[in-house]
């Protein structure tokens, strides 16, 4: 079930297996490179089908930057995610520490402790946190169907899927049910937010938006790991996050350009900030 | 259905008030203080849900099974999650045993979960009971039994027999997979009808023209990314969209670090804009771009002496402006023609006038040119349908080509290679079957038309040996050359994805009786008086794809993937697909066979039976699965299924047949059926470079064997439609619009590549603009706009907007009309109008307006619709695309030549 | 005089208002039924029957929550501390009254903002449970709750006992005001510490809340009292008119002026920010869709009419007050709508996800009726309170209070 041992997948997976998530100063990162990255959205698909996200909610998301004049364009697609900043203001925030800095240096929401005050997503500099104003996926409980006798109700799709989970999609994906740090579908009145895929991680996978990068644009390890992966790639290049002057630290991190040719001799690295 | 264990759970060993999840589930039922109240509701109805909950990753204790996505050409092999608890799809990914792409897949992939678990997906069959056929007309579609629906088709078939009218018979086809043959030929062969009309001169056949008339390949090629150092591609868009959209996605970013690359294209597509260079040409005039590069190319010196020759005396008298005495030029064995080519074409044709052609930079065109030049062989001329799915590309598709030539890149490392053949059998053919009713129905002329003076089709070179898919709507309407009576279509949705496709709901509306087998209500489907479910590729068929790149090709197997044991039919019926579909290209047929043998005509049930036993045990279908019930038959279906698939890939998995029987190339070998079965996946040995240059011992299909850049196949092919027509050559070429003429001086050549100005569909006073039509990077041919994700993610198009159907357009252009981003326009053309958004983007070429392909649906689902089956949601690119062609090729006109007018709605 | 009777005596002096009142109780009801239809869909169906997006998670509830927060705090600190802990018996007549009115606009905060929240019921078991110190708004409630304490406490001493010990008395007096002003802080803070959102002004939005809750604790105050006064002798003889027209006047006037100034300067630094966004929110709010409420409302008619109505004289009337007072509270229920909502206007990422580069936001239906039932929950506990309480009686300190009072009438005559 594992890829050839020289995938990268399968180097940072090793990394995960000999590292133990509950460690003392393990800080993972995850950093996406920009020459890789063709902007297909893939990670957004990935994330979206592993963590169970209703319609309008993506932990991964994009910002879209076309630059210029015709016909001196630049385009620049830059995937987005939680940053898991070093010094996040959501949890410094929360009054409950639903939000808190977790294991990995995640940073972790507990739905047991979210009183749905919102303050997370106002101290938020990158708009990351997200609410359910009610529970999620209420199109699949829908019982009406395009043709009668024809085509199913949402509801049908799901029992003939084997959905019994509520507030869940057709193709409800039960992994989130592993770990006691998240809920697998989430409900009415809290927030939510990415977290590296906790419950893979527990069980030594890598992030879900990671596997599926058809790019390999995205490199995931332990900054306290001299060894690992990020800190290789790091090690070659500049690194770039976002918003930076909001000293959040994030452990998201960029490095080289969208726009990997150089058009012209002199022409520079088009900024990353939003 | 998962079993609900009751095993207390575990917290974690939290304490106190801090709850672990499921205590804190129980503890909401309790906290009767919220009973009733929102935030409580979670909490009690979790507490069931509590105790289910796993303990272990799916991809732990799910399993991976192999199949293949045809979301598009690329037909990746593909490995799909499926959950042991409830045997639901899970997750799909590419195969990780793939040379070519690993366990990386691209976005379109991911998509078939929503598909496959799409509600609007059609659940069983469904027969119209409202006799009027119309767009907007509800066909009150009640269901029906299977056994019913294939009666009702077996008997329309009958009738046609008995009356000796079989060429009635017409099967269209879409995407398909390689058991395709028993469907689209074999069952029409049978019966007796020649028209079966594929999807492909929708597709790119001009693309495959090119490498056809240069080096006799009618194929797609595979590009040695990995190797080149300088790639040019027009029009193509290999990050985005076919081919092998995975492997170029995934090398994309190294190739980045090694090589140049440039691309031809109005929009700022998504290669180019991660690109070294943009040429942003006017449409149609690519051809004048690629004649500037060869010209340079050969003005300096800059061409492979291995590949094309060299003068005589070393000296190089490519010069501007100036004819080459060809008896000074040695030609290298492996190409001929390049003095022919330089005095019928290149020898005036320098930067500065195709700068002036094409609207970009001579400085910029001298570069590319020269950086190509330089690389070489290391260089890639990248050829995408773009340019030559125009009225006049056969002639760009080759003078594109030609540039391999040029600089050698030929089969040659870091350049364009073609696929290593492969261990599949051919399946078992119906010819002893094929009675006098039938023999009399082939006789007659296709519904396209194709092989016709003004439709010379010459595919592999031969006149009329390629479709003419479009234009069959209007044989059908004319009755020319005969009337339709009965249609299968499958797995296409015509009424749609040809251009002008109102031509198709009428064509489709006059069909008295049509029976299309989809996986939903499309467009097309809403003129059929018969649905028949079809089963996912992904998830639910067997079948065999295959693909080609990192100097390989693969052969990729479909599976059931929910079933437990796909051998066993009965398993595959029971749970193998959500719905009561079934499989077109072999179930359908094979249950067709059986109600035709009901009704006296057992020739298809004798053929299937005699010929289609399961090659490992030798059993035949009847005698694993005796019985004539109708669950008997279903099951017999289902095995016939398995057993066609086994048959087609044997050489891999059957040792014995592979060492006595077939014409083993090499490759990877399997040992038995459930081996393979299991894996999946089978490779060939890696293309082997320069094996086909004649230097090197081999020969190019050409008719001279050599590479040939004075079009000598290509005049071989002209002259043989034109004897059939008792025409001459520029007869032929003017029936067909081109400008090309036979030894005429103020005319380009008609045989070497070279550049002819666009054929504009429209008057361009009145549509003053020309029409960019692209591919949708989440489109799955056009089968995903019922997809959320696509629909979420639409903006992955440059320039796209979520959830909109957007009309790309310069604001200079938008400027002058007075249109605003976000304003609603119309788009018109001479072929009709179409109503979208205006989305003002400085990605797109002033004087064209962009617009990505696939929505516009009217039916298909109530997402991908405004009105299921009456309105359509956006604007439908089809409706302003002229139904007209690239003659030589067959190919429908998508690109170049479509001149439209915009105005604020 | 005997606390239990004084209000209800005072309002049968006064028969011909009786069908006033009882038009006011049908209000108040009203009110209420709307308020409690709105609290309890939003319970049950959840926040997806607020206007709120991703984007703007704070709306309409929770300005009217600082709204009413501030009010509270602004009169213990900007009136009765003035009485309580400082001595200045003038204000003795408006101590009683204003702590209870700090009470009663504490209640309808509360209300509106518990109904805004996502999961209602673990708010307060879970600030105890996992407490969060580093979080503004952790101390925000527990201030607000100590000084809840407080303000109960003060108020049952000058209610049920005759001679309380000076010291408890101080004490109590002390911690609210206190406990406010570092409450008020602390709700500047929520939003000072939202760096992402310059627009709240950091440490400065602590200071300006604070100084525009006295201005808007000063209008209530004078309001509540200058309509109690044309209902109730009783109310009448113990507020003498000199001390509205003269005192609160004035107070009001020049309170307005700050908070004007203050504003001023807020929407100017933000206008010539280098900050795109910073200077694109403040033009949003002032020139946008909202500038009616933030320009019109909340700072003309809301602060410079009534800042010129207290400077003159002759407008410097009891109804003058009123006016003026009843135009502080609506441009404050306003300005603090602008202060929330323009924090969050401008789009922070490009996100094709979201709206770029302007957040819209609009309330709901429901959202209006949570507002409404905070105003009819307080309109109704003070018609209950100054049934069940004499709001008119004086806090027991120095025995000189009714010659007081008798002075300050007197002065009040002449100026008849």
């Amino acid at each position: 079930m594992s890829s050839e041992p020289e995938s990268l997948d399968a180097q940072m997976t090793a990394e995960l297996e000999n590292g133990d998530l509950d460690d003392e100063g393990v800080d993972l990162s995850m950093v996406i490179d920009l020459q890789r990255c063709t902007g297909c959205a893939a990670c957004n698909m990935g994330c979206a089908s592993e963590n169970n996200l209703q319609e309008g909610m993506a932990y991964s998301s994009r910002i879209i930057k076309t630059e210029g004049q015709f016909p001196n364009v630049s385009y620049e697609y830059t995937p987005t995610l939680c940053n898991q900043c070093e010094d996040a203001p959501c949890a410094e925030g929360c009054p409950t520490k639903a939000l808190y800095k977790g294991k990995g240096n995640i940073t972790m929401h507990d739905h047991e402790k979210c009183i749905g005050c919102k303050a997370c997503m106002v101290n938020c500099p990158y708009d990351e946190i997200y609410l359910n104003k009610e529970d999620p996926h209420p199109t699949w409980e829908v019982e009406e169907a395009a043709i009668e006798n024809g085509t199913a109700t949402p509801k049908q799709v799901k029992e003939r899927a084997g959905v019994d989970e509520e507030n869940a999609p057709a193709y409800y994906n039960p992994n989130r049910e592993v770990s006691d740090s998240e809920h697998p579908t989430r409900y009415k009145g809290v927030v939510e937010k990415c977290n590296f895929c906790v419950h893979r991680l527990e069980e030594n996978e890598l992030p879900r938006c990671v596997e599926e990068c058809p790019c390999e644009a995205r490199i995931f390890g332990d900054l306290n790991d001299p060894d690992s992966k990020v800190n290789e790639i790091l090690g070659q290049y500049n690194e770039d996050v976002l918003k930076e002057d909001e000293g959040t630290q994030p452990k998201v991190k960029y490095v080289r350009d969208y726009n990997g040719g150089s058009y012209e001799a002199g022409v520079g690295e088009p900024g990353l900030s939003d | 259905m998962s079993q609900r264990d009751t095993t207390p759970s575990d917290d974690g060993g939290k304490l106190g008030f801090s709850f672990g999840r499921r205590d804190f589930m129980k503890a909401g039922a309790v906290g009767a203080v919220a009973a009733g109240l929102g935030s409580s509701l979670t909490s009690l109805r979790s507490v069931a849900q509590a105790d289910d909950y796993r303990d272990a990753l799916v991809d732990h204790t799910g399993t991976y099974k192999p199949s293949t996505c045809a979301g598009c050409t690329s037909w990746c092999s593909a490995q799909i999650l499926v959950d042991d608890r409830t045997r639901r799809v899970i997750r799909t990914r590419g195969h990780e045993d793939s040379e070519i792409h690993g366990t990386h897949d691209c976005p379109r992939q991911d998509l078939g979960i929503q598909q496959l678990y799409d509600p609007d997906r059609v659940t069983q069959p469904m027969r119209r009971t409202n006799p009027e056929k119309g767009k907007g007309v509800d066909p009150e579609f009640e269901p029906i039994s299977w056994e019913e629906a294939i009666g009702m088709l077996a008997d329309e078939i009958m009738e046609l027999r008995e009356n000796d009218e079989t060429e009635k018979f017409m099967v269209t086809r879409g995407r398909y997979t390689y058991l395709r043959p028993i469907l689209y030929s074999y069952l029409p062969q049978i019966i007796g009808s020649p028209n079966n009309i594929s999807h492909s001169a929708i597709c790119a056949e001009a693309e495959k023209f090119g490498p056809m008339f240069t080096e006799g390949e009618w194929a797609y090629r595979q590009y040695d990314v990995q190797n080149t150092r300088y790639v040019i591609a027009w029009g193509a868009d290999p990050i985005s969209s076919n081919r092998q959209v995975s492997h170029y996605s995934n090398e994309f970013g190294d190739l980045l670090d090694r090589a140049t690359v440039a691309v031809v294209e109005p929009r700022l597509s998504s290669t180019a804009s991660k690109s070294d260079e943009w040429l942003p040409v006017e449409p149609g005039k690519d051809g004048a771009l690629a004649s500037a590069m060869a010209h340079v190319i050969l003005r300096d010196g800059l061409w492979s002496r291995e590949f094309v020759g060299e003068f005589e005396d070393g000296e190089n008298r490519f010069v501007p402006d100036e004819r080459v005495d060809p008896a000074t030029f040695e030609e290298s064995e492996n190409s001929q023609g390049v003095v022919e080519w330089w005095n019928e074409e290149l020898y005036d044709k320098d930067p500065e006038w195709a700068a002036e052609e094409v609207g970009v930079d001579a400085e910029q065109i001298e570069r590319i040119a020269t950086g190509f030049g330089e690389a070489g062989p290391q260089a890639i001329s990248w050829l995408g349908g773009g340019p030559c799915m125009q009225v006049r590309g056969s002639y760009t598709a080759m003078a594109i080509h030609a540039l391999n030539g040029l600089v050698g890149s030929v089969g040659n490392r870091g350049g364009t290679m073609y696929a290593p053949s492969t261990g599949v059998e051919d399946l078992p053919a119906p010819d002893p079957y094929i009675d006098e009713v039938a023999e009399h129905g082939l006789n007659n002329e296709k519904i396209d038309q194709r092989g016709r003076l003004e439709f010379p089709a010459l595919k592999d070179g031969e006149s009329g040996g390629g479709v003419v898919t479009n234009n069959a709507a209007d044989g059908i309407l004319d009755e020319d050359p005969n009337e339709i009576k009965v249609l299968l279509s499958y797995w296409n949705n015509f009424a749609f994805s040809n251009p002008e496709s109102k031509r198709w709901e009428d064509a489709l509306a006059k069909i008295p009786f049509h029976a299309t087998i989809e996986t939903h209500a499309s467009e097309t489907a809403w003129f059929a008086d018969l649905i028949l479910p079809a089963t996912h590729h992904q998830f639910e068929r067997w079948g065999q794809l295959r693909s080609t790149a990192a100097r390989r090709r693969t052969i990729n197997l479909h599976t059931p993937v929910m079933a437990d044991d796909p051998d066993d039919p009965r398993d595959v019926l029971e749970n193998g697909r959500l719905w009561d579909c079934k499989t077109d290209e072999t179930e359908i047929p094979y249950l067709l066979a059986e109600a035709l043998a009901d009704r006296g005509f057992d020739n298809m049930l004798e053929f299937f039976d005699n010929e289609y036993p399961d090659p490992e045990s030798g059993r035949t279908l009847r005698e694993e699965f005796p019985g004539d019930d109708f669950e008997s038959r279903e099951l017999r279906a289902q095995a016939f299924s398995r057993n066609a698939i086994k048959l087609r890939t044997r050489p891999i998995w059957d040792p014995a047949y592979r060492e006595n029987e077939f014409d083993w190339l090499g490759g990877e070998e399997f040992d038995d059926w459930v081996e393979f079965r299991e894996r999946g996946i089978w490779h060939t040995d890696e293309w082997e470079f320069r094996h086909r240059w004649p230097s090197e011992g081999g020969e190019f299909a050409t008719d001279s064997g050599r590479f040939e850049f004075d079009g000598e196949t290509l005049g071989n092919a002209l002259r043989r439609h034109a004897d059939r027509h008792d025409v001459d050559v520029d007869t032929v070429l003017e029936v067909c619009n081109y400008q090309g003429r036979v030894a005429d001086p103020d005319t380009p050549d008609a045989f070497v590549p070279h550049y002819e100005e666009p054929y504009d569909l429209g008057d361009g006073g009145e549509f003053p603009m020309k029409f960019v039509d692209h591919k949708d990077r989440l489109g799955r041919e056009g089968r995903s706009a019922n997809v959320w994700w696509s629909l979420e993610y639409k903006d992955v198009n440059p320039g796209d907007v979520p959830y909109t159907d957007v009309a790309k357009i310069n604001p200079r252009d938008a400027r002058q009309r007075g249109i605003e981003d976000g304003d609603e326009i119309v788009i018109s053309s001479p072929a009709g109008e179409i109503e979208t958004t205006a989305r003002l983007w400085e990605g797109i070429r002033p004087g064209t307006v962009a617009k990505t392909w696939g929505q516009g649906h009217w039916a298909y689902g109530q997402r991908a619709s405004e009105e299921m089956g009456e309105e359509a949601k956006g604007g439908h690119n089809n409706l302003v695309i002229g139904a007209e062609y690239d003659r030589l090729s067959g190919s429908s006109v998508f690109y170049g030549d479509v001149q439209v007018d915009i105005e604020r709605r | 005089m005997s606390g239990a009777t004084g209000g209800v005596s005072g309002l049968l002096d006064d028969v011909p208002s009786s069908r006033r009142y009882y038009a006011w109780l049908a209000f108040v009801a009203v009110g209420l039924l709307i308020g409690a239809y709105g609290v309890l869909t939003t319970l049950i169906q959840g926040t997806t029957t607020l206007g709120l997006t991703d984007q703007v998670p704070w709306g309409i509830l929770i300005s009217t929550y600082v709204f009413f927060a501030l009010l509270s705090t602004g009169i213990c600190i900007g009136i009765t501390s003035l009485s309580s802990v400082f001595g200045l018996s003038k204000y003795d007549p408006l101590v009683k009254r204003g702590i209870f009115l700090s009470l009663i606009t504490l209640a309808a905060g509360g209300l509106v903002i518990m109904a805004g929240l996502g999961q209602p019921f673990r708010a307060i078991p879970q600030m105890l449970l996992s407490p969060n110190p580093a979080a503004p708004m952790w101390w925000m409630i527990v201030l607000y709750s100590i000084y809840g304490g407080a303000l109960v406490a003060e108020f049952a001493l000058i209610d049920r006992f005759e001679e309380p010990s000076e010291t408890v008395s101080k004490t109590v007096a002390v911690v609210a005001l206190v406990a406010p002003i570092l409450a008020g802080a602390m709700l500047g803070a929520i939003f000072g510490t939202a760096e992402a959102r310059p627009y709240y002004g950091g440490m400065f939005a602590s200071v300006f809340l604070l100084v525009t809750a006295v201005a808007s604790g000063v209008a209530l105050i004078a309001a509540v009292t200058i309509v109690e006064r044309k209902f109730s002798s009783a109310t009448q003889a113990v507020v003498p008119e000199e001390l509205i027209t003269n005192t609160l006047g004035k107070y009001l006037g020049v309170m307005a002026a700050a908070v004007l100034l203050l504003t001023a300067l807020r929407h100017v630094f933000g206008l010539v920010a280098t900050s795109d966004s910073l200077a694109l929110a403040h033009q949003e709010m002032l020139f946008g869709g909202m500038g009616l409420w933030s320009v019109g409302v909340g700072m003309l008619l809301g602060l410079l009419v009534p800042m010129a109505l207290m400077a003159y004289p002759k407008t410097r009337t009891v109804n003058g007050v009123l006016a003026a007072s009843t135009l502080v509270l609506v441009g404050m229920f306003a300005s603090r709508f602008e202060f929330v909502v323009g924090g969050q206007v401008t789009a922070l990422t490009a996100d094709n996800f979201h709206e770029f580069p302007v957040a819209s936001y609009v309330p709901s239906a429901t959202e209006f009726a949570i507002v409404i039932a905070g105003i009819a929950l307080f309109a109704m506990l003070y018609t209950v309170g100054r049934e069940l309480f004499d709001l008119n009686e004086l806090p027991h300190h120095e025995e000189e209070t009714m010659t007081h009072t008798e002075a300050v009438t007197d002065g009040g005559q002449d100026n008849e």
